[in-house]
């Protein structure tokens, strides 16, 4: 009895070993495929620096200003080319 | 055809020749339009005293002043213009602020309406404050913001090319991006053909030339709205690429 009480107790830790290494080849699984595109998008930004948004941002805003400029310096000189001189002395 | 009929072509006619004044402001507007012809007339005004004349001649002097006073803070103020053209610029209006000062003085002191009379003509065609100074000096402004708009086209091109490579978008929407990157560039080096020689070409204008440098104005003007016209489309096409990429 006692012999076949240690029997069915090394069966069932058998079991449980089993089943513990199937969670754990479960889970590394899982976390090796979760991160291939983060795997991608390290290997690519060390191909190809992360490009700064900020500075994109920062030039757009820039050229924005630049056309405001062009747009209200246009409008004065054709304010100026469709004027004329009068004459103050007639 | 009748009375009503003739009447009514008649007002149009009336309407179409004000509207066709009305185009033309002339600064000096309490006085009418002149012809050229008119402005070179030696014949002084009978009806005006020589004081009156002298009021009339301080006050055109001092709108003058004033327009070239405004220009000059522009010229001090703005961030487009390069310094050899901000110098420039700052030494033609101080000149012309000087002269018509110098003038005004001159004027006043005159003792003849003939003298007087001659003398208030030159605040015209000595000066050309606002048919040719004023102008030019918003043009060369124009001019240098558009090749400083080229300048930060250029920083960026680059910048949205790694953009475009680094994305994870589909290769579909990535060629999407690359064309209107390509289209971009294409925009920003014709902006620079248009540009090139601009300011050059108007800077240094000066009264003695005129009217025959109104070409030059209005060809520079021209050449500036062109280059707008591209950068404009340049700056929608990095609005569309930056909408791609998300």
């Amino acid at each position: 009895m006692t012999h076949l009480r240690a029997h069915r107790n090394a069966v069932l830790c058998l079991i449980a070993v089993t089943a513990i290494a199937g969670c754990a080849g479960a889970t590394r699984g899982v976390s090796t495929a979760a991160p291939a595109s983060v795997a991608n998008a390290a290997s690519t930004s060390t191909a190809n620096p992360a490009p700064d948004t900020s500075a994109v941002d920062q030039q757009v805003s820039s050229i924005d200003n630049q056309l405001s400029t062009i747009n209200g310096q246009i409008n004065a000189a054709n304010a100026g080319l469709s004027t004329s001189e009068g004459d103050p002395a007639q | 055809m009748n009375a009503r009929t003739i009447a009514r072509g008649v007002a149009t006619l009336t309407l179409t020749a004000g509207l066709g004044l009305a185009g033309s402001v002339a600064v000096d507007a309490d006085t009418p339009v002149p012809s050229p012809s008119a402005s070179a007339s030696p014949t002084p005004t009978p009806h005006l005293s020589l004081a009156a004349l002298k009021v009339r001649c301080n006050s055109a002097v001092q709108r003058r002043l004033g327009t070239l006073g405004a220009d000059d803070t522009f010229v001090k103020q703005s961030s487009a213009l390069t310094s050899a053209d901000r110098t420039a610029l700052e030494g033609q209006i101080s000149a012309d602020q000087s002269g018509l000062t110098a003038l005004d003085g001159t004027i006043q002191a005159d003792t003849t309406f003939a003298q007087a009379h001659a003398e208030c003509e030159l605040i015209v065609t000595d000066y050309r404050v606002y048919v040719m100074e004023d102008p030019k000096i918003h043009e060369v402004i124009a001019a240098d913001a558009v090749s400083n708009a080229n300048g930060t086209f250029e920083t960026l091109i680059p910048e949205l090319q790694s953009l475009i490579n680094a994305s994870s978008v589909s290769a579909t929407v990535k060629a999407q991006a690359q064309a209107d990157l390509n289209d971009l560039t294409s925009k920003v080096d014709a902006s620079h053909t248009s540009i090139s020689g601009v300011t050059a070409s108007v800077i240094n204008l000066t009264p003695a030339g005129w009217p025959g440098n109104q070409v030059d104005l209005k060809s520079a003007r021209s050449n500036i709205k062109t280059a707008r016209a591209d950068l404009t489309g340049a700056r929608a096409d990095v609005s569309h690429i930056l909408q791609l990429l998300g």
